[in-house]
């Protein structure tokens, strides 16, 4: 609980704010003499003073009395336009939502046209009109005018749930369409609902504050917006009795900050993603030995040929209870020109927050906390292209320690991301020209038109697209044809580095092949270095040159695709080519038993121990180092050096506790 | 003996735009299938995006009407059904769907997603019934129901998830498993468990699976027998060790010489011509004939005119080809 007031001050302080109001507005009557606001009961237009604390108005009220008794009715009119609107928004977002058809269509149409339509001037219309109005009828009165927007963002929501595969799994469950409304829909509805009432609160109090400041409204009873109008009618402000008008106007300003607090703070609730958004962006750097590199970087050669070289490099995640995690821990490997390095491991491994720190974009509760991305330059060279001309010095570049601005110009140009889902990158109002052209802009600002025109034309050949495909807009392209106009728009600028996280993850097979043979070569045509991102051994085992595998944020095996995939040293490398089913036999399908360790809770040496078919007792305590076992050939497991292959599965290794079991015994409990 | 689920000439269209601008797709066009109920078998259907897969599961398991065609369940026509009987149906043919992180409401515990279909089904006549049957269900999904139990989604891995989804359909005593790419999200070292249970759900408990898959070698692993589609019509239908070991289809073929192997011996090759046509099969040129004709490396010239019927080339197999 107290965490959850850590998360959303805002909550805390919005509440103790109006109940403080709602306490003085119920308490003051007990301790002050409440009879005093009645007209000509106390001597009039007096300063405050010990007597009367707030002073006195024209007429001789008591103010302190006269405000304790409208906060209560001024909270009730907004309540109840609250509840009413919500109550109709519900209804009517609900059915709306879930049925759709012409009933949803008249709703919209309705709400968009009220919403059109000024409604102050309609309640000032209705309010003249209608003699002696009671606080509940102005309640009701303003409500009218505000279920639009509850009914609206309700809708929305019904809308967005309703195709989540969770109702069809209700629906497989047998439930009928209403029990899927109210039991599957309405529940996740609920953080909405609460920060939409709040909102229709705070507006319906607004209004009706503000229609009786002009006298119109609930003219009876004692609400701010009346007293407002009455120190207004006596001209209170050009006679300075500032004790007349300026409570209320402090009270009312002191609810619409409550209510704010609240509603914002119920929307973070529904919507944690905001949090995490609103959150510091901290690069921090502790002092000098965070940067102390160890060198032993796994790589070929490490020459002029090397285009990037990662040390050592931690992401560390802190939990909002303090606890913190490493998703990328202490790795390092370097890549040569033209070297495609395929990155696997099991989900939750740290595949992608690693591809996200090389390119600096990890963002809180995540955090670099050491190491380096070294990227080569040539020195004074205007073009990168020809790297082996013999008077140009190289130079290499700790690109974490760029500020944003300068990090800004490296994406793209130095380092360029493929994502996940490329196709859905790009812009759907955009032509694919424009879209090509603005990555361009933003890194070369003085490019002419037809240079402009000729680079886009090359990029567009380049990934196998007709120069024709520049005039049309995503919706025209097939996926393929978009997954390579994001291709383009990713290598246009010649990058020196190009990741590809799981670039043809939604793409079938035939599509694949075509796609990533294509990434290739346009890679190889730009001599760049590629980093690929997959958990399918077989299409990175095709695609790529070297592999390294990562196991729970640290690099356990790199070497030539061709040695890793043949003889592998590392077990956990071994399990995972051997859990990928192919067409050579049908043999019982075999999974890696148990599940890759939790980023918070992680065993102690080896990391792979708790599921290692081969582990020892050096496993449990001690963390095995990346050492060389042959040319290009590195592994972190304690088998080596005392071994030179990875011997022999030992027969019966018991699982671990607490791991899920690999084989299933349905035999055994389907019989009973 | 009366069949476990007969699609007949199945045909589904689905129509886009305003009346005078209309734009049809044939989602499925003409599709047969025959389960038997003395048989329990998995049956793969195989196919690129767009293929139609999604579409048929979706009309085996009611949720969409065919246009044209009908489908027989246990010797009934949906379209005939008392509503009892409908409700039975509903029941015996259970769903498996893609992602295990959207099919659970993230509003409830898991164990919503097990009590729902005994309470709606009836299935259990006392709390202490259904508590043994949801636990039984969680052991044959191998799953440990302490571990599972009164947690919410996010708790649990994707594969813990997805075992639970099989062990939620498994409470609806089916007769038919509908698992539209099951494994599709999960990782390749968790695939192997799921489709193993699949297998032995099939083996031990005598459920046929339709297996809708867009990875052949998954499909290669598990199924009996291979069904496969190309915008929305079968062209090769078999046994697997047919279909896979020496397909027919050019289109089969095309996929099979596509999976990336481990092995560094079967290179992908740069056969595969990249020319563009090729690679932009999601708006197939309307043609009389054959739809896979513009893609195909050996289309003759009737191809462009006649459509292939779907014809027994051999005992076990039916291809829809020109060239047989």
């Amino acid at each position: 609980m107290t965490h959850f007031f850590r998360r959303f001050p805002g909550f805390i302080v919005g509440s103790v704010i109006l109940l403080g109001t709602l306490l003085f507005s119920v308490l003051a009557p007990l301790v002050t003499d409440t009879s005093l606001e009645a007209v000509a009961s106390a001597p009039p237009s007096l300063a405050p003073s010990g007597l009367y604390l707030l002073g006195t108005d024209a007429q001789g009220r008591d103010m302190l009395s006269v405000l304790a008794l409208s906060i209560v009715p001024t909270l009730k009119i907004g309540v109840i336009a609250g509840l009413v609107g919500i109550c109709i928004g519900l209804t009517l977002g609900l059915l709306s939502g879930f049925f759709g058809g012409p009933l949803d269509a008249m709703v919209i149409l309705v709400a968009d046209s009220l919403m059109t339509v000024p409604s102050i001037a309609i309640l000032i219309i209705i309010s003249t009109k209608v003699e002696d109005v009671s606080v509940e009828l102005m309640g009701l009165i303003v409500a009218l005018l505000a279920w639009m927007g509850p009914t609206r963002t309700i809708r929305a929501q019904v809308l967005s749930s309703r195709e989540r595969a969770y109702t069809a799994v209700a629906r497989a469950n047998g439930s009928s369409e209403l029990a899927v409304l109210f039991r599957e829909v309405l529940p996740n509805l609920l953080p909405f609902v609460a920060a939409s009432f709040v909102s229709s609160v705070s507006g319906a109090i607004l209004a009706s504050v503000g229609l009786e400041a002009l006298g119109l409204g609930a003219q009876n009873v004692h609400t701010l917006g009346n007293t407002i109008y009455w120190a207004r009618r006596y001209s209170a402000v050009l006679r300075g009795q500032w004790w007349w008008y300026g409570p209320p106007i402090l009270v009312i300003s002191l609810i619409f900050i409550a209510l704010f607090l609240l509603s914002a703070s119920l929307d973070q609730i529904a919507n944690p993603a905001m949090t995490r958004q609103a959150a510091r962006k901290r690069r921090k750097k502790q002092g000098g030995g965070d940067l102390s590199i160890s060198s032993d970087a796994p790589s070929a050669i490490i020459n002029t040929d090397t285009v990037v070289s990662v040390r050592d490099l931690r992401v560390v995640f802190k939990t909002n209870r303090g606890t913190t995690g490493a998703a990328v821990d202490g790795v390092s490997f370097s890549l040569n020109r033209g070297e495609c390095m395929g990155l696997v491991g099991e989900s939750g491994c740290g595949k992608t927050t690693l591809a996200m720190a090389m390119m600096s974009l990890i963002r809180p509760p995540g955090q670099i906390t050491s190491g380096g991305v070294f990227l080569g330059t040539l020195e004074g060279s205007g073009s990168a292209h020809n790297p082996i001309s013999s008077n140009k010095r190289w130079a290499e570049q700790n690109i974490l320690e760029l500020d944003e601005h300068h990090m800004r110009r490296i994406r793209l140009k130095g380092i360029s991301l493929v994502p996940q889902a490329a196709m859905n990158s790009l812009n759907p109002v955009m032509r694919v020209h424009d879209q090509i052209a603005d990555a361009i802009n933003a890194h070369q600002h003085k490019t002419s038109r037809i240079g402009l025109k000729t680079m886009i034309e090359e990029a567009l050949t380049s990934v196998g697209l007709p120069v024709t495909v520049a005039n049309r807009f995503p919706h025209q392209l097939s996926g393929g044809m978009k997954q390579r106009v994001a291709m383009c728009i990713a290598t246009v600028l010649r990058p020196q580095l190009i990741i590809a996280d799981e670039p043809t993850s939604a793409l079938d097979v035939v599509m694949q092949r075509q796609v990533m043979l294509t990434l290739r070569k346009v890679q190889k045509h730009l001599n760049a270095a590629m980093i690929l991102i997959g958990h399918d051994m077989g299409f990175i085992a095709q695609a790529s040159d070297s592999i390294g595998v990562l196991y729970a944020g640290q690099l356990v095996e790199r070497g030539p695709t061709a040695a890793v995939l043949e003889a592998p040293r590392h077990p956990y490398t071994h399990l995972l080519s051997e859990s990928l089913p192919g067409l050579d036999a049908r043999k019982p399908l075999s999974g890696i038993p148990g599940l890759p360790p939790e980023l918070f809770n992680l065993p102690s040496g080896c990391r792979f121990h708790p599921r290692c078919p081969y582990a020892f007792d050096r496993c449990i305590t001690e963390t095995p180092a990346m050492q060389l076992i042959g040319t290009f050939r590195y592994v972190a497991c304690h088998l080596y050096p005392k071994h030179s292959s990875l011997p022999v599965r030992p027969a019966n290794k018991p699982d671990a506790a607490g791991d899920m079991k690999h084989t299933i015994n349905f035999a055994t409990s389907a019989t009973h | 003996m009366t069949n476990l689920l007969e699609v007949r000439d199945a045909t589904k269209i689905f129509r886009n735009g305003p009346f005078w601008a209309r734009d049809t797709t044939t989602a499925v066009d003409k599709v047969n299938l025959i389960l038997t109920a003395e048989q329990p078998s998995i049956t793969g259907i195989v196919g690129e995006s767009g293929s139609g897969k999604t579409t048929l599961a979706m009309l085996v398991l009611g949720q969409l009407r065919p246009d044209s065609g009908s489908l027989i369940f246990n010797g009934k026509n949906i379209d005939a059904m008392t509503p009892a009987e409908r409700r039975r149906m509903r029941r015996e043919v259970q769903p498996i769907y893609q992602d295990p992180f959207a099919s659970f409401n993230p509003f409830y515990k898991v164990d919503h997603a097990l009590t729902e279909p005994l309470r709606n089904f009836m299935l259990a006549n006392s709390r202490l019934e259904s508590e043994r049957l949801i636990h039984h269900a969680l052991e044959l999904a191998g799953l440990r129901p302490a571990e599972t139990l009164g947690r919410y989604p996010h708790q649990l891995s994707g594969g813990q998830r997805q075992r639970i989804m099989v062990a939620r359909a498994l409470l609806c005593k089916p007769t038919l498993i509908v698992a539209d790419e099951p494994v599709s999200m999960l990782d390749a070292s968790l695939r192997a468990t799921i489709l193993a249970g699949l297998q032995t759900l099939n083996r031990e408990l005598g459920i046929s699976i339709l297996y809708i898959t867009h990875d052949l070698t998954t499909a290669y692993q598990i199924c009996d027998r291979v069904l496969v589609m190309y915008a929305g019509s079968v062209v090769e239908f078999g046994t697997t060790e047919h279909v896979i070991r020496e397909p027919k289809h050019p289109y089969t073929q095309l996929l099979i010489s596509s999976i990336p192997s481990v092995k560094q011996t079967q290179q992908w090759a740069d056969t595969v011509a990249l020319d563009v046509d090729q690679i932009s099969p999601d708006s197939p040129k309307a043609n009389s004939g054959c739809k896979f004709a513009p893609r195909c490396h050996s289309v003759m010239n009737n191809c462009w005119t006649t459509a292939p019927p779907l014809s027994q080339i051999d005992t076990d197999r039916a291809v829809a080809c020109l060239l047989y």
